[in-house]
């Protein structure tokens, strides 16, 4: 059953009948890919959890207006990415109100109290590093680095063009020795 | 250095995972039907609500034009034609009664003696007052 096509997957939920099933298909096939997204932007364990289930009702809301324009995998993963990064501004809101606080702080203090940092010394700076970086230069860095993503697909993901993502994935790249190199890593 | 993932989760997460998201989807679609209901209540009442609020409306500017166009000036002068009115029919019936009064004495002048006399024998007569007027 888990081998359905996403096109299989969309007439069903499109049918009254088979929506749920539908759905908990879509869930397993995409559930695990989405969740690893929505981590390495927000860190924690526990922010993942709630950002990933607001991720799928938004997700069951809009499934029946999706038309294959783009690839379903490319759609999901847009959502749950925005969903994330309005996440960590809500975080960055609520935790220091008006005022300028860093969200690196925020993210590097959830990466040091994560119990569910399974990683060693060195894989930590490289977390670290990748925190620091800016934005949409730590997206494209863990897509392509963790994911192994084409940048195509970066690209419809992101709506960024193939250009500048392979410059911004250049400067992470020496942001991220830099920094290493300077942590004795 | 690898390029391995170095987060976890915590044990069975994913065999829940799906079943959880299912169960919030219901309560979200739960609130959403709640908010329909309540709207819906709202817009069946809102003619009810408008027909009350025009009927308000209506009656308040009724009694506004009436207090203006029922002016106490005008108040004034209908109570000032009412009791000129009343004093020229306390006017009219003094001049009857005295027109009455004058009739009867112009007769009285033509009556014989033996007039008199029945007339004054009549017990129902008030002698003072027809003393008074001779």
């Amino acid at each position: 059953m888990i081998n359905k096509s996403d096109d299989d997957i969309l007439e069903m939920f499109r049918d009254e009948a088979t929506k749920d099933e539908a759905f908990g298909l879509l869930l397993k096939k995409y559930q695990e890919r989405l969740y690893w997204q929505i981590r390495k932007i927000v860190i924690s364990h526990d922010d993942t959890d709630d950002v990933l289930q607001n991720t799928c009702v938004k997700i069951w809301k809009g499934l029946g207006n999706f038309h294959s324009q783009s690839q379903l995998f490319t759609w999901l993963y847009r959502i749950s990415t925005n969903e994330a990064l309005s996440f960590l501004k809500e975080k960055q809101r609520k935790h220091f109100g008006s005022g300028n606080g860093e969200l690196e702080e925020l993210l590097l203090a959830s990466l040091e109290s994560d119990p569910y940092f399974d990683g060693d010394k060195a894989q930590l700076e490289l977390q670290k590093a990748i925190v620091l970086l800016p934005e949409k230069q730590r997206l494209v860095f863990n897509m392509k680095y963790f994911d192994e993503m084409k940048y195509e697909e970066i690209s419809s993901i992101l709506q960024t063009s193939v250009g500048a993502l392979k410059a911004s994935y250049h400067h992470a790249v020496k942001k991220i020795e830099s920094f290493l190199i300077s942590r004795e890593v | 250095m690898k390029n391995d993932n170095p987060y976890k989760v915590p044990e069975n997460y994913f065999d829940n995972l799906g079943a959880q998201i299912q169960e919030k989807i219901k309560q979200e679609e739960n609130k959403f039907e709640q908010v329909e209901e309540k709207r819906s209540l709202l817009v069946q009442l809102k003619p009810y609500m408008w027909m009350a609020a025009s009927i308000f409306v209506l009656v308040f500017a009724a009694r506004i034009i009436l207090s203006v166009s029922i002016s106490p000036e005008y108040k004034i002068a209908s109570f000032g034609n009412e009791a000129l009115q009343a004093n020229a029919h306390v006017d009219s019936v003094e001049a009857a009664n005295n027109e009455v009064d004058a009739q009867f004495f112009d007769d009285l002048k033509d009556a014989t003696s033996d007039d008199i006399i029945d007339y004054l024998s009549d017990s129902d007569i008030d002698t003072d007052i027809l003393l008074a007027n001779l």
